[in-house]
């Protein structure tokens, strides 16, 4: 048991903040990657008919990638802070940072996906109104960029350095 | 500054005026029709317009029209790269453009492009029937015999067919074996299945050809009158020809290149004419006179009544009157300075105003503007914003809708640069920093280290948002000279806010003791009136009572609309950071080239997404904000939009007669 309160406090702190790094960076990737395929797969039926729409079809697919892009600005910023001086109590504060835009992203990703691919069929139907389509996609943003800002403002304003 | 005043018409005049009136008006571009023929009047003496024949004939034309533009799409000599989007477009006279197709035959033009586009199509059906027939006769061309000449061998008949890889040897061993006189060739196989030939001698043909049968060998009913090698030669020789002839046409297909100009021209004046024949459905006629009706913006009542005394000199009789305040059917146009104007497509997204309201976009544009720019906030973006709009805006021909979008965009780049000297950020990097601290120096709203101070900031703004939109409402009752509703709809909700704020900072300790107990009193007072007005407009005493309660309720919205315009902190918050952050990652970079060269290309891609990213977010959340928060105070919406009789060319510019 000592033992391992002692590996823990010595090496600890940097193995929790490297978990908050990872989870970030791969739950909020994870969802972009659901989200964009979603839309990705939607939009190849479209393509097959109306190649011209190719550019309209692509900025809806663009939409859910930014929550991988979210997630991993903040793993990164997470990782700077690993090295020889960090204390465990902050690197499992560092485990909790990375979890606002972890699980905001991993899930609105998704839900953003589905939203452009509802917006695909504004393309196909009736494309001279596709820029609603992808105002709808964008408001679902709102909560991916509050976990973000959550995220940094627990790693840069309330850090207990 | 305002929705545009209208004035509806109802003009009379002879028929034979109609397409001369329709001509002039069309150019005027400021006149919608109402359609008549919808209106549940019963008129006895009038019968509805139609054209029905006109216009299946102007249709048909136009879809032959565009039938040669797709052909020829491919070979159109359009200019290059950058070219296409600066040049402008062609530009004629009315007077040209309306006799285009008189002299342009467009017609002959037609029927040489459908010519040769039959001749190509029979070519290459022509081409894959000979193709599939190669493929299908690819089996057999180890067979060095015509079928023909087996045929004519009296004492020996043939099996021709197919059977399965698997069996073929043994087939041929148990044929052989029961009838050693049988002769089996296989040439060819495809997929799992060998084509084979099978001679045997005419006494034996029954027992043979059901034994093979038995056996999995199944006939296949070919025809080969020669050596399916010779045929094969035969077709590709014809294949051949037929490819020179396919590039030939192909060729002369190209010279009609020269005429997609023409062709786009002579379809912009089919357009034309549709329009016309189909805005005819909207009058109505006696045997002699053509009524019609609609409505035209009121300050050019004069240019009509030229157009009118142009056309019809006498022959007409037109009664004009101002559109009353309360009606619904009147079409909305909107006008308002250049600045104000570009924001005109923010109000029509959510919904034009009634003609009785009040025009938002006036009170929406300061906002917008402020807002978009404190989102995005940074200088760097603003100065890239500001170039791309400036290029395309000076040099590119735009039609009117992207111009004016454009220009939109043009007008929020100022805000951007701006906001980004509030924040001191250019592409991420801090470059205006003039406050000392005791660290060194900080930007005036620093993303390091103000924000608790910039949430504070952003929910002043949105309370004095919420407020002037109030005030707005108030001001739009004062001008109907409803007092009363002025004060119960619009001071009353100000004075609970203000009353609910203070007594909140009294108790924090912020505000003094005698501000908060101020503060608390006023609160209760109006919300009490709020109770006692918001319901006046229910009949029954109960209703009144609940109604007002439940509006009181809607004060807990309030704290929801106003916590929503942090998200102007989310938003500048997330653009610095992620900039701030691609700027780190090229930092990490070991020194040397290599952070030159790589630091650069991180750096270039990492604020290019931002950059869009920001722009995104920006107009879609200001648009909200716009939307839910401060629309709500004020603005109903619920107009439809004005949609003139015009010309709608997709090529051709008309000039005016000035230029």
């Amino acid at each position: 048991m000592e033992a391992l309160g002692n590996f823990l406090s010595q090496y600890g702190g940097n193995l929790f903040a490297a978990a908050g790094a990872a989870i970030a960076v791969f739950a909020a990737g994870i969802g972009s990657s659901r989200g964009c395929g979603l839309v990705g797969k939607t939009a190849a039926g479209i393509i097959t008919e109306e190649p011209e729409k190719f550019g309209q079809a692509l900025i809806l697919q663009l939409l859910p990638g930014t929550q991988g892009l979210y997630g991993f600005i903040i793993g990164f910023l997470i990782a700077l802070n690993i090295g020889s001086d960090l204390t465990l109590a902050n690197g499992i504060y560092l485990l909790f940072a990375g979890l606002p835009v972890a699980l905001c992203g991993y899930r609105s990703a998704i839900y953003q996906g589905e939203v452009a691919a509802a917006g695909l069929q504004i393309l196909a139907k009736n494309p001279g109104e596709t820029t609603k389509g992808i105002i709808f996609a964008a408001i679902v943003e709102t909560y991916a960029i509050l976990g973000f800002v959550a995220s940094i403002i627990m790693l840069f304003v309330t850090y207990p350095a | 500054m305002a929705v545009v005043k209208m004035n509806r018409f109802t003009l009379m005049t002879f028929h034979t005026y109609r397409e001369g009136l329709l001509k002039e008006l069309q150019r005027f571009e400021n006149i919608q029709f109402n359609s008549l023929q919808n209106s549940e009047e019963e008129l006895e003496y009038l019968n509805k317009v139609s054209f029905g024949d006109k216009v299946s004939e102007l249709e048909s034309e136009s879809a032959k029209i565009k039938f040669a533009l797709e052909k020829i799409k491919p070979y159109e000599q359009k200019p290059s790269g950058m070219q296409a989007f600066t040049a402008p477009p062609p530009s004629l006279s009315y007077e040209e453009f309306d006799a285009y197709t008189d002299h342009y035959d467009y017609k002959s033009v037609y029927e040489s492009i459908k010519d040769a586009d039959g001749k190509i199509r029979a070519c290459k059906s022509e081409k894959d029937r000979l193709k599939g027939e190669n493929q299908n006769l690819n089996n057999w061309v180890k067979l060095d015999v015509s079928l023909k000449e087996v045929e004519d061998l009296k004492s020996i008949r043939y099996l021709i067919g197919t059977i399965s890889k698997a069996s073929a040897d043994s087939f041929r061993e148990a044929m052989e074996n029961a009838y050693p006189q049988v002769y089996i060739e296989y040439f060819g196989a495809a997929q799992d299945e060998v084509t084979g030939l099978l001679l045997a001698p005419a006494d034996d043909y029954e027992s043979v050809s059901s034994l093979a049968k038995n056996s999995g060998f199944t006939r296949v009913p070919i025809n080969l009158p020669q050596k399916p090698s010779d045929i094969i030669a035969e077709n590709n020789a014809r294949i051949a020809q037929i490819e020179l002839a396919e590039t030939s046409l192909a060729e002369s297909f190209q010279q009609y290149g020269s005429e997609y100009n023409s062709l786009m021209i002579a379809n912009d004046y089919f357009q034309a004419a549709l329009i016309r024949a189909q805005a005819c459905e909207n009058f109505l006629k006696s045997d002699t006179v053509l009524v019609i009706e609609g409505w035209f913006p009121q300050e050019l009542s004069l240019r009509l009544t030229e157009i009118l005394n142009g056309v019809c000199g006498k022959d007409y009789y037109i009664e004009e009157t101002a559109v009353e305040k309360d009606s619904t059917d009147v079409p909305i146009k909107l006008k308002n300075n250049k600045f104000v104007a570009a924001f005109e497509n923010i109000t029509s997204m959510y919904s034009l105003p009634k003609y009785s309201e009040l025009d938002p976009t006036p009170v929406l544009t300061p906002f917008y503007w402020a807002f978009f720019g404190l989102m995005v906030g940074d200088t760097g973006y603003g100065l890239i914003l500001w170039l791309a709009t400036f290029i395309v805006l000076k040099f590119f021909s735009l039609k009117a809708g992207t111009r004016k979008f454009m220009q939109f965009f043009h007008y929020l780049s100022y805000a951007v640069i701006i906001a980004g000297f509030l924040y001191g950020s250019i592409f991420g990097f801090t470059f205006f920093a003039p406050i000392k601290t005791e660290t060194g120096s900080k930007a005036i709203l620093d993303t390091n280290v103000d924000i608790a101070l910039m949430i504070v900031l952003s929910i002043i703004v949105g309370i004095g948002q919420i407020v002037f939109g109030l005030l707005v409402k108030g001001y739009a009752l004062l001008k109907d000279g409803k007092v009363f509703a002025a004060i119960f709809d619009s001071l009353c909700w100000i004075t609970t806010l203000f009353g609910a704020i203070g007594w909140i900072l009294g108790g924090f300790g912020i505000a003094s003791a005698d501000l908060g107990n101020i503060s608390k009193w006023t609160f209760f007072i109006s919300v009490i009136g709020l109770a006692l007005t918001q319901g006046r407009e229910s009949p029954s005493l109960g209703g009144k009572i609940g109604n007002g309660l439940y509006s009181v309720y809607g004060l807990t919205s309030y704290v929801g609309d106003i916590v929503s315009y942090t998200r102007l902190v989310a938003l500048a918050l997330s653009g610095a950071y992620i900039a701030f952050a691609f700027n780190k990652m090229a930092e990490l970079m070991p020194e040397g080239i290599l952070r030159i060269v790589a630091g650069g290309l991180i750096i270039v891609v990492g604020q290019t997404i931002n950059f869009g990213l920001s722009l995104l977010s920006a107009y879609v959340h200001d648009c909200r904000l716009q939307y839910v928060e401060y629309f709500s105070k004020f603005y109903d919406g619920g107009g439809k939009p004005f949609n003139p009789f015009q010309l709608m060319n997709k090529h051709v510019h008309i000039k005016n007669s000035k230029e």
